[in-house]
């Protein structure tokens, strides 16, 4: 295992840690919790690392309250990307990875737990 | 010179030197590379992100303020992917951004709203990420409004390194970042020197003046009062632009107009002050000179260069001239002299002045400004304020025929007219100097060696034999280097090789004010200061001491240049200030000894 055999599966071996997880986990509840992470860490130097963090975190906030839609989570790509792109460290340069393969991995299990959460909303 | 670096930016060829970056060499090729934290004339915070562009062999977008050229580079400065990105991070700056744009005061003059309606931002489909903070009105002169702020960094920057006052700074993380004065005390209580530089180089409207356009018109629709207006050099050269006029437009007869237009009781200005104030720290130099008194004599036009003094080197305030502003001396005749011609109360006179100056709302404010008996000058507004009022009152600047001044306190030389650019001071009072102590005028009146944009200006100019050395520094940064070899050769040697010093706070000098319009350069601001000189040299009297309303005004009722009533009036006094929060320790100086 290392960077460029993970890199295949378009995963990254970051600083070697490993966070592994069984189907139990809400993958919402992950994801909220590495944008919590990355917001936090984030120094402020520049904006599209920053901004884009905190618009992040607001909309998986909105997913878990279920007070959102499919959108959001193209919505949520396209800041990472952008985040991604023009971030000036790598921090704000790696989110990316956990935001996209998250939301493309894991879709129909986000649109499910989004229709739950409106269900019991309404 | 270094090496020179060849590269292609959209398809053109360009050559820089090394160690360009890339949107300076866009820039000579006539691409303007989009950006909003960038400014021309700061080190590059590279914080917006917006100024991405696509480099040949490289994966990811490079920030073309911050990235610097290599031989054969190959740079696209727009694309879909460029665009889109760009879109995005407007979007995100917008998110957090307290859009009131229809009565904001930069309206039309901010960078960010330029760039979200250029691209065709629409801000109704942006979730905002706003909380509402409240905003810094604590100073007299520059308020904060943190809810427009986007962290760009500029005013840090300009506030830091250009003028080493070190007053804002970022505090906090990520997200919540943001830029306060030290210890978040707010601006009152910070050692801000008021310049305002970080309101000419703030891209949107979180740092601007303190706005009293109510106040003046409250004063001007009131008919039981008498309301007198002056305006500083600089602001005739910079007016214009504010009515879409080339920059540097010699604004002058119409901006008389505008004054009587607007219902101003009587139309003065400040460039008579201004020969006043040679007459008097002229007389001082050569007093100073002649008899040994402290030297080298240092000029104290520039409010935000004397609360800096008074902060960093009030050691040194027994150097700085005893004369008041233009502005301030102004402001003591207008409720004395001219109240007593005009057989009018000086409780019924408001004292209105247009300044290029954030700094001069405070100077206006200092308590021992009031030697007139009441506050000598009431309302300072700056050049941007003014053109709003002009505006408000549907006045078509631009075709206004030109008019003229009142007398009594209208007329002027090109010596005061000059006091608005860096060097100005120093070379009207050089004019004057020689000829006291000459009793001729100087041959040849332009003191070129004090002229232009260079930092610190340093000349020996003969004075009939005698050598005076003379330095003239402009930005606050510049001032620092100067003061501390003064301070270092008086400590070493018991006294400075120079004789007499320029200082303005703001680099360029006043056509650079905080006041100014928004959105120049060090460029521009050079610029105007051309248009003062060209000014100067068309005017037929160019002599401070040739000024028949200067020379009546002494003959009348001043008597000479340092005679008692001038020094009441027209003298002031220096403190000391704690370098935390900006505040008056003790007197430096004293007014009667």
């Amino acid at each position: 295992m290392d960077f460029y055999s993970l890199a295949e599966y378009k995963a990254i071996l970051g600083s070697g840690a490993i966070l592994v997880m069984d189907n139990s986990v809400n993958i919402a509840d992950m994801l909220e919790s590495i944008i919590r992470f990355f917001r936090h860490e984030s120094c402020g130097k520049c904006m599209p690392c920053s901004n884009g963090n905190e618009m992040l975190y607001r909309s998986i906030k909105a997913i878990k309250r279920g007070e959102a839609d499919e959108s959001e989570l193209d919505k949520m790509v396209i800041i990472a990307e952008t985040m991604h792109k023009t971030s000036f460290c790598a921090l704000g340069q790696s989110l990316l990875l956990v935001v996209k393969s998250a939301i493309e991995n894991f879709k129909d299990d986000f649109l499910t737990y989004l229709r739950n959460r409106k269900a019991v909303n309404n | 010179m270094g090496r020179m670096i060849n590269l292609t930016i959209d398809g053109k060829k360009v050559n820089v030197a090394e160690n360009t970056t890339i949107i300076k060499a866009a820039d000579e090729i006539g691409i303007k590379i989009p950006s909003l934290c960038y400014h021309e004339d700061l080190i590059p915070t590279s914080g917006c992100g917006v100024c991405v562009v696509e480099i040949e062999g490289s994966d990811m977008p490079k920030r073309a303020c911050s990235t610097t050229v290599y031989e054969g580079m190959n740079v696209k400065t727009n694309s879909i992917q460029l665009r889109n990105l760009r879109k995005m991070l407007i979007e995100l700056i917008l998110a957090d951004h307290h859009v009131d744009c229809p009565t904001c005061i930069a309206n039309n003059k901010c960078e960010l709203q330029d760039l979200a309606y250029y691209m065709g931002v629409k801000t109704e489909d942006i979730a905002s990420l706003m909380k509402k903070e409240p905003v810094d009105d604590s100073s007299v002169s520059i308020v904060r409004d943190p809810n427009k702020c986007i962290a760009c960094g500029r005013c840090v920057t300009v506030c830091n390194e250009i003028q080493t006052v070190y007053a804002l700074t970022h505090v906090n993380r990520g997200f919540d970042v943001e830029i306060n004065t030290p210890f978040s005390k707010g601006m009152a209580d910070s050692i801000c020197i008021n310049c305002g530089q970080c309101a000419v180089y703030c891209p949107t409207a979180a740092l601007t003046e303190k706005i009293e356009t109510d106040q003046v018109w409250t004063e001007l629709l009131n008919p039981a009062k008498h309301v007198v207006i002056q305006a500083a050099p600089a602001v005739r050269v910079t007016l214009g632009e504010e009515f879409g006029m080339e920059e540097g437009s010699l604004t002058v007869g119409k901006m008389y107009a505008a004054f009587r237009r607007l219902g101003f009781d009587a139309i003065f200005d400040t460039n008579f002050t201004a020969d006043l104030t040679i007459m008097e720290e002229g007389t001082e130099f050569v007093t100073r000179f002649k008899e040994g008194g402290t030297l080298p004599l240092i000029t104290s036009c520039s409010p935000g260069w004397v609360k800096f003094m008074e902060t960093y080197y009030s050691d040194l305030a027994d150097n700085v001239s005893t004369c008041k502003s233009p502005q301030q001396m102004f402001g003591a005749l207008v409720k004395t002299l001219y109240a007593k011609e005009k057989n009018i109360t000086p409780e019924s006179i408001t004292s209105v002045s247009i300044m290029p100056c954030t700094a001069k709302k405070f100077e206006a404010r200092r308590s021992e400004m009031n030697d007139s008996g009441y506050q000598d000058v009431d309302y300072v507004l700056t050049t941007r304020e003014i053109a709003r009022m002009i505006k408000e009152a549907g006045i078509d600047f631009k075709h206004l025929e030109d008019e003229k001044a009142d007398d009594l306190m209208g007329i002027y030389t090109g010596a005061g007219t000059i006091f608005g650019a860096t060097g100005g001071v120093m070379e009207a009072a050089l004019r004057s100097a020689y000829y006291l102590i000459t009793g001729k005028n100087l041959p040849d009146c332009e003191i070129k060696a004090v002229r232009g944009m260079e930092g610190i200006k340093e000349a020996v100019v003969d004075v009939d034999g005698i050598k005076v050395k003379i330095a003239v520094a402009h930005s606050l940064g510049h001032a620092r280097k100067l003061m501390d070899k003064i301070r270092k050769q008086i400590e070493e040697t018991g006294k400075s090789d120079y004789h007499f010093i320029e200082v303005m706070a703001c680099p360029g000098g006043c056509v650079g004010g905080g006041g100014q319009p928004f959105g120049s350069s060090l460029a521009t601001r050079a610029r105007r200061g051309e248009t003062l000189y060209k000014e100067d040299k068309g005017l037929k009297l160019r002599f401070s001491h040739e000024n028949p309303a200067v020379a009546a005004l002494y003959e009348k009722f001043l008597g000479s240049p340092g005679s008692e009533i001038a020094h009441n009036l027209l003298h002031t006094h220096y403190f000391h200030r704690d370098k935390l929060e900006g505040k008056v320790v003790k007197e430096a100086t004293y007014k009667n000894h």
